[in-house]
């Protein structure tokens, strides 16, 4: 069998082959990083449906699992790219390039340190790197209000105004736009937090080899 | 520029943890065996090499193997007009023509509105990438 790029962009949604396609010739930087956000969000949903057997992974694993699915998908996706500084994931087609940098639930003042790597460090800022997002790895509860938190301790806590969108209930995620201070164009971050809380209450679960590790 | 040593090695901690070590070994095996050391390969040759008819599998090691450090492969768009003559297209035509609803024929110009039924997706794949 042969395809044609036709037929691939004819291919059901969740079609590997349609979205490496998509994205290997996404018009717009826009295009492209909306492929990859929804891409990103699909993984971490992978992620959650199987906590249990991530459980044990530490920060820096769990993001390289994020990265060889993003290449499966068909992104050209690296892990700890150097960027004035070693960015998590770096996301590239020809001159677009979507960041994201990761980090633990250790408390809002350790979660904004990877924002402020993320806006400050990472990202030039300029027209076609003018997106990226921060991966919030939380082993608590409620991962709701997790995000209703270091919004509004980010909103509060950086230099620089912040414009929030509302929070997305589909995806558990939000938005945030702000003035690159570099190129005075407009930076945008998607907050994806990813919930590993995992504590079954049910009897077998509870005296399951792997619940008691 | 990988050895065959680290390729391996990579291929059997990354893509194993997505199950596509197996398919993407016989896909290495499949480039470093050819005769010609840059060649182009359509869907049908590698779903025979593979030995596989699940094509998005086959996809997604493919895709492993085009992204950064490996760059085994590389997608590539073939127009194949009317007459049977193929084109390389670039990317930036390819958009162009998507953005525009049209493919202007590299040779005349005339315009092909039915252009993505007839360009083709294949893979190049280039043993130089391994190191002996």
């Amino acid at each position: 069998m042969n395809m044609t790029v036709g037929q691939a962009l004819n291919l059901p949604d969740g079609s590997v082959i349609r979205l490496s396609v998509q994205q290997d010739l996404a018009p717009t930087y826009e295009v492209f990083c909306n492929c990859v956000e929804r891409k990103v969000l699909d993984i971490a949903l992978d992620m959650e449906r199987n906590k249990k057997n991530l459980l044990s992974l530490g920060e820096d694993p769990r993001t390289t699992i994020i990265g060889i699915a993003l290449k499966a998908a068909g992104f050209d996706a690296e892990h700890d790219t150097n960027r004035n500084g070693h960015v998590d994931l770096l996301v590239k087609n020809g001159r677009y390039e979507w960041m994201a940098e990761a980090k633990n639930d250790n408390g809002p003042a350790y979660i904004m340190e990877g924002f402020r790597q993320l806006v400050d460090r990472y990202a030039d800022g300029n027209p076609n790197s003018s997106s990226g997002a921060l991966l919030i790895y939380t082993d608590k509860a409620n991962k709701s209000t997790l995000l209703d938190n270091w919004i509004k301790h980010v909103s509060d806590y950086y230099e620089y105004p912040i414009s929030n969108a509302e929070k997305c209930m589909e995806t558990l995620t939000s938005r945030t736009t702000h003035v690159s201070e570099a190129t005075g164009l407009n930076y945008r971050v998607r907050h994806i937090p990813i919930s590993f809380y995992y504590k079954p209450t049910d009897k077998s679960a509870r005296n399951s080899k792997e619940h008691k590790g | 520029m990988i050895t065959k040593d680290e390729l391996i090695y990579k291929i059997q901690t990354e893509a194993s943890v997505l199950g596509l070590d197996s398919f993407c070994l016989k896909l290495v095996e499949l480039v470093q065996e050819a005769p010609e050391a840059k060649a182009i390969y359509t869907y049908a040759h590698l779903m025979q090499s593979v030995g596989t008819e699940d094509i998005e599998r086959l996809q997604a090691a493919i895709n492993y193997l085009k992204s950064s450090p490996i760059k085994l492969f590389s997608q590539q768009y073939q127009y194949v007009d009317d007459d049977g003559v193929v084109y390389f297209l670039d990317k930036e035509d390819l958009q162009a023509a998507l953005a525009d609803g049209a493919l202007p024929h590299p040779d005349h110009g005339r315009l092909d509105f039915d252009f993505s039924n007839k360009v083709f997706i294949v893979y190049e794949a280039d043993q130089a990438v391994i190191s002996s």
